[in-house]
């Protein structure tokens, strides 16, 4: 009787695609809780990705790096992005002044590079002899120019142009 | 923006003005954006290989003579046709829109967030901002070695990717637009091209989807990096080769050309060419057709020597570098590598499902006595070529076994983008996916299903 039942059902086209979608949206729903890596994708990657672009759709370029990388990372090469001019010299200070704890990726030059270009990064102590640009700046590191370092300069970090 | 896709699409338009005839005018586009991206990373190589600028107006000149000179000698082809669209219900619907939904979640992704990941930072983007402004391939950031020694092996690889987004940025566009143009394409070309294959356009879609939820890979659709666009090169130039049971002219020299585009983007999809070439003798085709065939496909060694002649001349790093140039037998290391090989197939949180399907099939075709062999084995020879491209790089730094991010769970993992998706093809263009898919069709269809004349009945019908 079950089996004349189950017949006469799938006789109807609609049933027969009921049927296959609610086997379909099963097997997706088991595969998205059971499989390790469809469940990272449907609860947490997409979800997480999703939430964040709908809550801060309009944010800028620079804000979406710098949150991105971070305030360590990126914090230096944000004030040069935001202060120099796209076609000028950028002057590190020297590897001794640099470190990761409070510089982040500066010590890395060609990570620097990218984000800094087409501005020519120079690391002060690993190029000889300098190249020669018409438009010059340095990145102070507690008092650090590259004349030297003055003790009655301000501490921190700024930029600043740089007229051999 | 938009001018930078209607030159991609002007180019492939006129590449593919001849093999187009057989194809309807949607199908065309897409693959004329696709071929568009390949042949201008082509021309932009050419022209700076001839010392030509590469700024806006020299591409666009350049683009417009080639195009007309092709347009020109293929005047007579016919245009493509119109479309005709399958029959689709609630089933077709529910995978199409779950396509759908991923396809555009990727797009949003890939276009919100700027390059940032640090394989394009330090690798293709870099190289990209470098020829936007400088108007030269071999500028200072692909000259510059102490970039090359930091971005690993990435600006080793050929420039495919790198000149897509040089052109986007020369024209003011978001660099991550290729990647979107990329991932648009491909899903269309993938249900079609499976529908045409199998008849079935629940097999295609489903197997789209299934492809588009590999996470590792779905995580690449919204990134800038060389993985994703060798693996769809080379998805589309095989499905391009198996559509039919005897692949004509048109065919052989799609799938060249979408092969030699995936050796200009990474050079390691070489291993594909003797898979490629394997198939076609394997195949029924007459001898004189299989020998022009397999000449060519010196193309795409040509496209290769070109890249590694150039990269030797310009920049500063061994293309072949960190490889061992003679052949040697070490069992240990041998089984250290396929031992992280298959523990990497098998990775669902890499690949999900994948190469399991993949196993299952070839155990119910065993048990079935189905034919099995014909397809799978230009999918293993690559496997195994792929992956004793490893087994030669020299491990004298650890660099291949480590954990945190040695070669095998980094280069390795990524390369096997190309293998799941042919995986996921073969599962369902096998005789055993072709049965139950067709079935499944004719489940929820009124007995009126779409059948491709062309496409093979049976796997053997391709030959053993």
């Amino acid at each position: 009787m079950f089996k004349n039942y189950r017949t006469t059902l799938l006789q109807y086209r609609f049933v027969r695609i009921s049927v296959v979608l609610i086997v379909s949206a099963i097997i997706l729903t088991l595969c998205s809780l059971f499989i390790d890596g469809y469940y990272w994708m449907g609860n947490k990657f997409i979800p997480a990705n999703a939430g964040w672009m709908s809550k801060y759709p309009n944010l800028s370029e620079i804000d979406k790096i710098y949150y991105k990388q971070g305030k360590k990372d990126f914090d230096y090469i944000y004030k040069i992005l935001k202060t120099t001019p796209s076609q000028s010299m950028i002057i590190i200070p020297p590897d001794s002044l640099l470190n990761e704890d409070s510089c982040g990726k500066l010590m890395n030059e060609a990570w620097t590079s990218y984000f800094l270009y087409p501005r020519k990064v120079v690391y002060q102590s690993r190029v000889r002899p300098w190249p020669v640009h018409h438009r010059q700046y340095y990145l102070s590191i507690n008092g650090w120019s590259p004349r030297g370092i003055d003790t009655s300069d301000h501490q921190g970090l700024y930029i600043k142009q740089y007229i051999p | 923006m938009i001018m930078a896709i209607l030159v991609l699409l002007f180019l492939g338009a006129a590449t593919l003005r001849r093999i187009g005839e057989q194809y309807d005018y949607i199908t065309y586009t897409f693959l004329s954006l696709l071929t568009g991206m390949g042949v201008l990373a082509l021309l932009m190589f050419f022209a700076d290989f001839l010392a030509i600028r590469l700024t806006f107006w020299n591409v666009i000149f350049i683009s417009a003579c080639y195009g007309t000179i092709l347009l020109y000698f293929n005047r007579k082809s016919n245009f493509p046709s119109k479309p005709t669209w399958p029959k689709m219900n609630a089933v077709h619907l529910f995978w199409g829109i779950g396509i759908m939904a991923l396809l555009g979640f990727s797009i949003c992704k890939g276009l919100y967030w700027p390059p940032m990941e640090f394989d394009t930072v330090l690798g293709y983007d870099f190289v990209a901002k470098g020829i936007a402004h400088e108007h030269v391939l071999n500028n200072s950031v692909l000259t510059n070695a102490l970039y090359v020694q930091a971005s690993g092996p990435r600006m080793l690889y050929p420039p495919l990717l790198s000149l897509n987004i040089s052109w986007f940025y020369i024209n003011g566009a978001n660099p991550r637009l290729p990647m979107v143009l990329f991932n648009i394409t491909w899903v269309y070309l993938l249900i079609y091209y499976i529908y045409m294959r199998t008849s079935s356009l629940l097999s295609g879609l489903v197997a789209t989807f299934f492809i588009i939820i590999t996470p590792e890979l779905f995580a690449h659709m919204s990134l800038s990096l060389t993985n994703l666009p060798t693996a769809i090169y080379i998805s589309i130039a095989y499905l391009a080769l198996i559509v039919k049971t005897k692949p004509d002219m048109n065919d052989i020299a799609l799938t060249t050309l979408f092969l030699s585009f995936a050796v200009f983007t990474r050079s390691d999809a070489i291993v594909f060419l003797p898979a490629f070439v394997y198939y076609i003798w394997a195949s029924k085709t007459p001898l004189r057709k299989k020998i022009i065939f397999s000449a060519l496909f010196l193309f795409v060694i040509c496209i290769y020597t070109w890249w590694s002649l150039y990269a030797k001349q310009y920049i500063p790093r061994s293309q072949y570098g960190f490889m061992i140039k003679h052949l040697f037998w070490d069992p240990e290391k041998l089984w250290l590598l396929i031992k992280t090989a298959v523990g990497l197939w098998f990775n669902t949180s890499l690949y999900g499902l994948a190469f399991y399907a993949l196993a299952l099939t070839i155990l119910i075709s065993i048990y079935k006595k189905k034919k099995f062999l014909s397809m799978l084995k230009p999918l293993a020879l690559s496997l195994a070529l792929y992956t004793l491209i490893y087994y030669q790089i020299d491990d004298k730094n650890d660099i291949l076994f480590t954990h945190s991010g040695g070669w095998m769970q980094s280069g390795y993992k990524r390369g096997l983008f190309s293998f799941v998706v042919l995986g996921w093809i073969y599962i369902f263009t096998s005789n055993i996916g072709l049965q139950f898919m067709r079935n499944l069709e004719l489940f929820i269809s009124k007995n009126e299903v779409y059948i491709n004349a062309e496409a093979p009945k049976d796997i053997s019908e391709l030959g053993e």
